[in-house]
């Protein structure tokens, strides 16, 4: 039989492998067990929990720490995320053996996830650093702030505004809750196909495809590179430099 | 009542997807009603070639998922009016798609259009299963190597045992001055190995890159590949065309070699 409660050790404290299908309840009485057994082997230490295999409610990871400190001489200090920055800055404190370790603010990073929604309602942006490939989707109710390229068939949709500080080669779909003024800015705006509310704009087809391509990267890379942008004028998608004169005519400032 | 095709392979790279581009625009041009179904759910290949790409919004997952009328999902080709495209999900995998939903799609599509062509994946999995799954007809695309007959061998299996009998065998690219030296089997030998019928062989032509880069098949076209896969569309609709002689080219050069 597949065990329900796996052990094992890190430098920062202890994982359990938790059976993703088995009842809590039995969970919980094969911990016990199970501590009892290695707890002369544990020893007294403080540790760091981390838990694989399963999502924790915040209730049942305090039950499992009833159940650690009732069966062996363990602390458990605090229960990481595997591979999270708290896990780093435990690490560091168990070192130095001094003040307890608080958790830094919560990062929320946008899911890179198709038709992942974040429930999030606010006109702030999200950030997303790194570049989104082939098949890799952003969605988002707030504007999205890419900082990275976006490849042919990747797609970022957002309810407001996006802004990619890199290429956009791929799809954006701006306003995809029918907002008319939202806006796709991109340093280097090149997609396939461009969304704002119930707009839509398609690349020129390309006649000498790979010629055009080639002669138009070596053009840019000698001249400046402008930030460029698209947004809705007169029911249709319209393309421009980003710059001042589009700012004032856009936002009137 | 249209007649669905599925162009597979087994082996990847051996050029399924040009097969297809090619295939759909020539029965296009033979003024066929087409749809070409791209059913590598993930690795979605067949929009680019066909160089529609920035056309898509909804696609084959879509469809089966109802969140969007087949009509709406279907593009329409750049040049040729009665040339439709299917185009795969790239966010989604194989398993989004079962074989019973293929073949309602592909049944659908049949009672209207007079080719339904679906491009393969590569491999033996979920993606074959559901590619295979309304064909009422099998091209086998190989390429004169050893592992690609191989693999060409298995899905020739794989097709028989899954009722679509008789296959047919595309030969791609083939290199004359290499079959002429010795070393690289010619059409004869691959159709020696397999036991099918050959419907079409092709030569090794640098204009398909060209053309595949480009987005646009260059069936039809003066080139020697170009004139293969015309006469491959003439013998999916039943011509009697005979082979090209891929050797022809080489021969106008050495004789300029040789004044």
């Amino acid at each position: 039989m597949k065990q329900l409660v796996t052990i094992k050790g890190t430098k920062s404290g202890i994982i359990l492998v938790l059976d993703p299908n088995a009842p809590f309840v039995m969970l919980l009485d094969e911990m016990a067990l199970r501590f009892k057994e290695a707890s002369s082997f544990l020893g007294k230490n403080k540790m760091g929990l981390m838990v694989r295999g399963r999502a924790l409610t915040e209730d049942e990871e305090s039950k499992i720490v009833d159940v650690i400190s009732k069966n062996s001489d363990l602390t458990i200090v605090c229960i990481l995320q595997e591979d999270s920055p708290l896990e780093e800055r435990f690490i560091k404190s168990l070192n130095n053996d001094d003040e307890p370790v608080s958790a830094p603010a919560p990062v929320e990073s946008p899911q890179v996830e198709s038709d992942a929604y974040i429930e999030e309602d606010s006109n702030d942006a999200v950030i997303y650093s790194g570049n989104l490939r082939s098949g890799q989707d952003i969605s988002c109710k707030k504007s999205v702030v890419v900082l990275g390229d976006v490849k042919p068939g990747a797609n970022v949709t957002s309810y407001g505004n996006i802004f990619i500080l890199g290429e956009l080669r791929g799809n954006a779909f701006a306003g995809a809750n029918g907002d008319r003024d939202a806006i796709v800015m991109a340093l280097d705006l090149n997609p396939l196909q461009v969304r704002i509310a119930d707009a839509i704009a398609i690349s020129p087809d390309a006649d000498n495809g790979p010629k055009l391509r080639i002669k138009r990267k070596k053009a840019r890379s000698s001249a400046e590179n402008e930030p460029e942008v698209a947004y809705i004028e007169n029911g249709h998608i319209v393309k421009t430099l980003y710059g001042s004169p589009f700012l004032r005519q856009f936002y009137k400032i | 009542m249209g007649e669905v095709i599925v162009i597979t392979s087994g082996k990847g790279g051996v050029g399924k997807t040009t097969t297809t581009a090619n295939l759909g625009t020539g029965l296009a041009k033979l003024n066929k009603k087409v749809v070409l179904i791209d059913t590598d759910i993930g690795l979605r290949n067949l929009d680019v070639v066909m160089g529609l790409e920035n056309r898509i919004v909804y696609n084959l997952v879509d469809v089966i998922e109802g969140n969007c009328k087949l009509k709406q999902a279907l593009i329409r080709d750049k040049k040729y009016e009665n040339l439709f495209l299917l185009p795969a999900a790239q966010t989604k995998d194989k398993t989004s798609v079962t074989p019973e939903q293929m073949k309602k799609l592909a049944d659908e599509l049949k009672a209207e259009y007079d080719y339904v062509i679906l491009d393969c994946p590569a491999g033996i999995e979920q993606g074959f299963k559901n590619a295979i799954a309304g064909a009422d007809r099998a091209l086998v695309v190989t390429t004169p190597e050893v592992s690609a007959v191989r693999d060409a061998d298995r899905i020739i299996g794989l097709l028989e045992a899954n009722e679509i009998k008789k296959p047919q065998l595309i030969v791609n690219r083939l290199r004359a001055d290499m079959v002429k030296r010795g070393d690289m089997m010619s059409a004869d030998d691959v159709v020696d190995i397999l036991a099918v019928e050959l419907i079409g062989q092709v030569p090794d032509d640098e204009s398909i890159v060209v053309a595949t880069n480009n987005g646009e098949p260059l069936v039809g076209d003066n080139s020697l590949a170009g004139q293969a896969y015309m006469n491959i569309c003439r013998r999916v609709v039943g011509e009697q065309v005979p082979f090209l002689d891929l050797d022809s080219k080489k021969g106008l050069f050495s004789w300029f070699k040789k004044k």
